[in-house]
């Protein structure tokens, strides 16, 4: 078939980071593209433009003057070293803290991380380790602490799985995927067997549809 | 009993699902086991033609008979049924694979057609070259700027190092010429070299 086997109802880590790549992030240009007033309109024409997003930011960045741009960008940017990344806030040793502490005081919920936290740190440890204020390898242990915090609390969730309906709260996108092939697997078979039963005992054939709720 | 050939053909698909889980390759077809099944399918035709022809005789318990008549032709026609079953199953988790190597080996942009067409039938070859003809067909129709049966992982890098495996002496991309000489290394855009590493000839660093 054209989609390959393991493609064909879930993402792949690599697809995961090509969505998280759209997102916008703040950085620090360390190029200016700003035009001098009395030049724009004679270089107007020769400026950039850009079909997938934005470009204005790209065409209005002076030197150390923080702007948004898209991810993917950033990175290219970073690459040549014309900017430099600021991480987000969440993704300081206090603000993670904050979190961990979140995390072990409530057992029954997930802390209210972005949907992009596990790809996000990974891709800005990768690429950009000098931006960040606080040193990576704690950044980087604390990240882990949270992951795995998280993780225990996944395989606590999965005893609850039943026929109809599932609540994930503040689960990241990659922690989603992770879980999605096992997940919808199991609660389609109960679902299944459930259903069976409800139609063989009365004829009522008002199965429930897929009704999780990935939120 | 009849569907226990039937039964051995469906081991063999598993098999060769499992085998496909791995690596893109497809064992022989087992046109023996496929012609036993269908011979006991043509025995089973001939056994439903006599009860037919039985019931068309006059006999003196005709309801008795009946209904014994007709539970020999609903068994006679499950037995069908599930040969039949099988052998389509068989069938098209080959063909599955035949369209996966279709879409993802056979059509560089020099169209080799390297697939090894020997463990199939004939009807199998048939319908690979047909099937790549409709891909071909596709790409040439309304989307021939994106290569529909490229790489599927999303691009990350926009150049990439690359180390040549094999060597292939000089060959023409649509973007340049490039001398592969075995173990010299490149440093070169990926969309110009994604062919020639599907190919196997170059090697991503």
């Amino acid at each position: 078939m054209s989609l390959p086997k393991h493609l064909q109802e879930t993402f792949s880590p690599e697809e995961i980071q090509f969505i998280v790549e759209n997102e916008p992030i703040k950085i620090f240009p360390r190029i200016t593209t700003r035009q001098r007033v009395n030049m724009v309109n004679k270089n107007a024409s020769q400026h950039w433009k850009l079909i997938t997003t934005d470009d204005w930011a790209l065409n209005n960045m002076v030197a150390t003057q923080s702007t948004t741009v898209v991810l993917w960008i950033a990175l290219l940017l970073k690459q040549q070293s014309k900017c430099s990344i600021v991480a987000p806030e969440w993704l300081t040793v206090r603000a993670l803290d904050r979190h961990i502490q979140y995390e072990k005081k409530n057992t029954d919920r997930f802390s209210e991380l972005p949907w992009n936290w596990l790809v996000l740190a990974r891709i800005l440890f990768n690429r950009a380790p000098e931006d960040f204020h606080d040193p990576v390898h704690e950044l980087r242990s604390r990240i882990q602490d949270l992951r795995e915090i998280r993780q225990t609390k996944v395989l606590k969730g999965l005893k609850y799985l039943n026929e109809s309906h599932l609540q994930l709260d503040n689960l990241s996108l990659l922690e989603i995927n992770e879980l999605r092939p096992f997940i919808v697997d199991i609660m389609d078979k109960l679902r299944e067997i459930h259903s069976a039963a409800v139609v063989a005992g009365n004829e009522d054939g008002n199965n429930e549809e897929d009704d999780f709720d990935f939120s | 009993m009849y569907g226990d050939l039937a039964n051995k053909l469906i081991l063999e698909a598993k098999r060769t699902q499992q085998l496909n889980h791995n690596s893109n390759q497809l064992p022989m077809y087992h046109e023996d086991l496929v012609r036993k099944v269908l011979r006991e399918v043509t025995q089973l035709k001939n056994t439903t033609d006599f009860l037919k022809e039985q019931q068309q005789l006059p006999s003196d318990s005709a309801i008795q008979n009946d209904k014994v008549l007709k539970c020999q032709y609903f068994v006679t026609l499950l037995c069908m049924e599930r040969n039949k079953r099988c052998l389509l199953a068989y069938q098209k988790l080959r063909s599955d694979v035949l369209k996966s190597l279709a879409w993802g080996s056979n059509d560089g942009p020099l169209m080799s057609a390297t697939v090894d067409t020997n463990g199939l039938s004939h009807m199998e070859q048939e319908y690979l070259k047909e099937y790549s003809g409709l891909i071909t067909e596709l790409k040439g129709g309304e989307w021939t700027d994106i290569d529909l049966s490229g790489s599927l992982t999303p691009p990350s890098d926009v150049f990439i190092d690359v180390r040549v495996l094999k060597d292939a002496g000089e060959i023409q991309t649509e973007y340049g010429v490039f001398n592969l000489i075995k173990d010299s290394q490149f440093f070169v855009r990926q969309s110009d070299v994604e062919r020639l590493i599907q190919q196997g000839y170059l090697q991503k660093i």
